[in-house]
């Protein structure tokens, strides 16, 4: 009887989350992929089964494969600047280069956009890419480089890019902390004993560092990867996609696709595409974690 | 010859002084020894030696010349990390010849040099595994490789057997000593054990709160302990200490009455110490039990609070009328029981005497003179 009970009560403890993400996680996402085979609106109460119709729609839309490349462009961008250059200042930061004062001086400065809202951010760098009046411009015309000034969230060129280098000037400094604790962890006696060899900093970097914090590196760059393909809100409140639709992204179309064209069914196909890729990126990383 | 010597080194980290004053000399093929407690300074000053921290102050020779400003790579020397230090993501050739590697070497010198070490070791099985597919002792022998390949002037030890467990440690402690003599090198070893240090050095330093406390050969410091510290610290179950008042002194007559109510005469004391409070240091196997038919003039009782029997001898853990705690070493193998009262003598000969604080040695054991 006790060793029954024994049994059952790691799964009683286990239940209650599980019910909760079966109900508004994995219920919903099987729905979505019922919803993307059917053709409905929001105010209709007819559903029209339509088979992969609405995929390949999908895949016939260049708004769609324009916001594939955007997010791809946005994943590879963020992955360079938020994994690897993050990790080489949070290696600068932990060597005690600097003093004290000075280190902690640089932490909190690239740390603190973090903590700002998204939309706060949004507008702020719509100010700084402001033409002639943004900070950028001013700039660029005080040294006498206007000709290289631009309508940076208006021009097809380049809006993507201003967008994708917000989220670095937001986020780098975040995964920089991040970094940092994965770093403090590996023991400094591991350092000393090749500083007692006459390793140089960027050998005890590559010695030490580096395969200390593989495995957090590997999931920073899934996370990072997330991010880029869910990404919504910063481009929502720049651009919301515009000018023509060069920087959308699969969470813009996703979104206009439901709540402006209501063409629900089409936008859950967008979503399934979101779910299968960062479904995708979570099997790889399971891999090399596993080869470890 | 001198292979290093250490002149009035001082290590301050910020107010507080690490190390004070430290001076001594390390002879070629010699095993020093640090040793002390915890806090002592003694892990410090292996690095300050090793470079890993810098001198506040006073020289640091290796070989003749000051290297206080030289960097760790280039004193010659090689450590042993207490956490091994090993790199997790290398094989254990790759461990052991990270150094040679990155210093440029050619790789046929490297993989000699690699071999030869690990025959030494017998790890020649093992040079493809990683750190984790290896036992605790296995790692310590992948560290101490790595020294070796680089051939140092000097090799520190950083407490590199405190992560075993005690069959291991045993059996290390030799595998270092015959190290010791069959690479005829020169080594620096710290350890906070007594009995490491007094199996494996040559010469001890005893540190205690950042200062030396009494250099010298196992035994002298055995034998001939300068204070009070190096007296407990060396020898185990440690020295036991009876406060009394010396009564009289100058004579042949002079007597120490210890507060347990036993008086022990001791010859030859400096007249001027009569009446005054000192400390009377007796080792545990030198404590006499007293058999029943001499106890009807016993000195003193102990009511027996422990008995350890190691079989050859026993540990007899007691304390005094007074509350004194005492510990006696028995050959015999009588079988005390706890609660039993013991009667017990401590014999004159036997007895070293310590000044009230502990600082100054006032009377050696005429025993130890003796043997020395």
């Amino acid at each position: 009887m006790s060793s029954r009970i024994h049994r059952i009560v790691p799964y009683l403890f286990v239940l209650p989350p599980l019910i909760l993400l079966a109900v508004f996680v994995y219920g919903p996402a099987f729905e979505n992929v019922i919803f993307s085979l059917h053709s409905w609106s929001s105010i209709n109460p007819d559903w029209e089964f339509v088979g992969l119709r609405n995929y390949r729609q999908l895949f016939a839309n260049p708004v769609f494969w324009v916001s594939l490349s955007n997010n791809t462009l946005y994943a590879v961008i963020s992955v360079i600047v938020q994994v690897f250059v993050a990790l080489g200042i949070a290696a600068v930061l932990s060597a005690g280069i600097f003093r004290p004062r000075l280190n902690t001086f640089f932490r909190t400065s690239v740390f603190l956009p973090a903590i700002l809202p998204v939309t706060v951010v949004g507008l702020l760098w719509q100010l700084i890419y402001q033409p002639s009046i943004g900070l950028i411009d001013q700039f660029l015309f005080s040294t006498g480089l206007g000709n290289l000034s631009r309508v940076w969230l208006g021009e097809e060129q380049t809006a993507i890019y201003a967008i994708i280098l917000v989220s670095q000037w937001q986020w780098t400094g975040y995964m920089v902390a991040l970094f940092m604790v994965a770093i403090a962890a590996i023991p400094t006696d591991l350092y000393e004993a090749l500083e007692m060899e006459g390793a140089t900093r960027i050998q005890q970097f590559r010695y030490v560092t580096l395969p200390g914090v593989r495995e957090s590196t590997l999931i920073f760059t899934v996370i990072t990867i997330f991010g880029a393909f869910k990404v919504f809100d910063i481009v929502w409140v720049m651009t919301a996609g515009g000018p023509n639709r060069a920087s959308e992204v699969l969470g813009t179309h996703m979104y206009r696709s439901a709540f402006r064209d209501d063409v629900v069914g089409y936008s859950s196909a967008v979503a399934t595409v979101i779910f299968v890729i960062t479904i995708c990126v979570g099997i790889v990383q399971l891999m090399l974690q596993r080869d470890e | 010859m001198i292979k290093l010597e250490a002149q009035s080194l001082t290590k301050d980290f910020g107010s507080v002084r690490a190390l004070d004053d430290i001076s001594f000399t390390v002879a070629e093929r010699e095993f020093v020894v640090l040793v002390g407690p915890s806090g002592c300074g003694k892990s410090t000053l292996l690095r300050l030696i090793a470079g890993l921290e810098e001198i506040s102050n006073g020289k640091l020779i290796i070989e003749g010349s000051r290297v206080n400003d030289v960097p760790a790579s280039q004193r010659g020397l090689a450590m042993v990390f207490q956490s091994y230090a090993l790199y997790p993501h290398m094989t254990v050739e790759e461990n052991m010849s990270v150094g040679l590697r990155i210093a440029g070497k050619p790789k046929d010198e490297i993989r000699q040099k690699v071999k030869t070490a690990a025959q030494i070791l017998q790890l020649d099985e093992l040079l493809a595994r990683k750190p984790k597919q290896l036992s605790g002792g296995q790692r310590q022998r992948v560290a101490i490789g790595r020294a070796i390949v680089r051939d140092p002037t000097v090799f520190l030890f950083d407490e590199p057997l405190s992560n075993l467990d005690a069959a291991l440690r045993l059996q290390m402690r030799l595998e270092i000593a015959k190290l010791h003599k069959q690479l005829n090198a020169t080594m620096i070893y710290v350890t906070h054990d007594q009995v490491e240090a007094m199996t494996l050095a040559d010469k001890i330093i005893v540190l205690n709160n950042g200062k030396i406390e009494q250099t010298g050969s196992p035994l002298e410091l055995y034998r001939q302990p300068l204070n009070r510290f190096v007296a407990g610290f060396i020898g185990s179950p440690q020295m036991n200490f009876l406060d009394g008042r010396i009564t009289a002194a100058g004579d042949k007559k002079a007597t120490i009455n210890l507060d347990c109510g036993l008086s022990v005469p001791l010859e030859d004391l400096d007249a001027s110490l009569a009446g005054k409070r000192a400390t009377l240091g007796i080792r545990p196997e030198h404590i006499v039990i007293l058999s029943e038919e001499r106890q009807t003039v016993a000195p003193a009782c102990a009511n027996v609070q422990v008995v350890e029997h190691l079989g050859s001898q026993t540990i007899i853990y007691a304390n005094l009328e007074d509350g004194t705690a005492l510990s006696i070493i028995d050959d015999e193998t009588t079988e005390q029981c706890p609660g039993e009262l013991i009667a017990i003598d401590v014999p004159s000969n036997a007895a070293y005497l310590f000044d009230e604080n502990g600082i100054e040695r006032l009377r050696s054991s005429r025993i130890s003179e003796r043997k020395k």
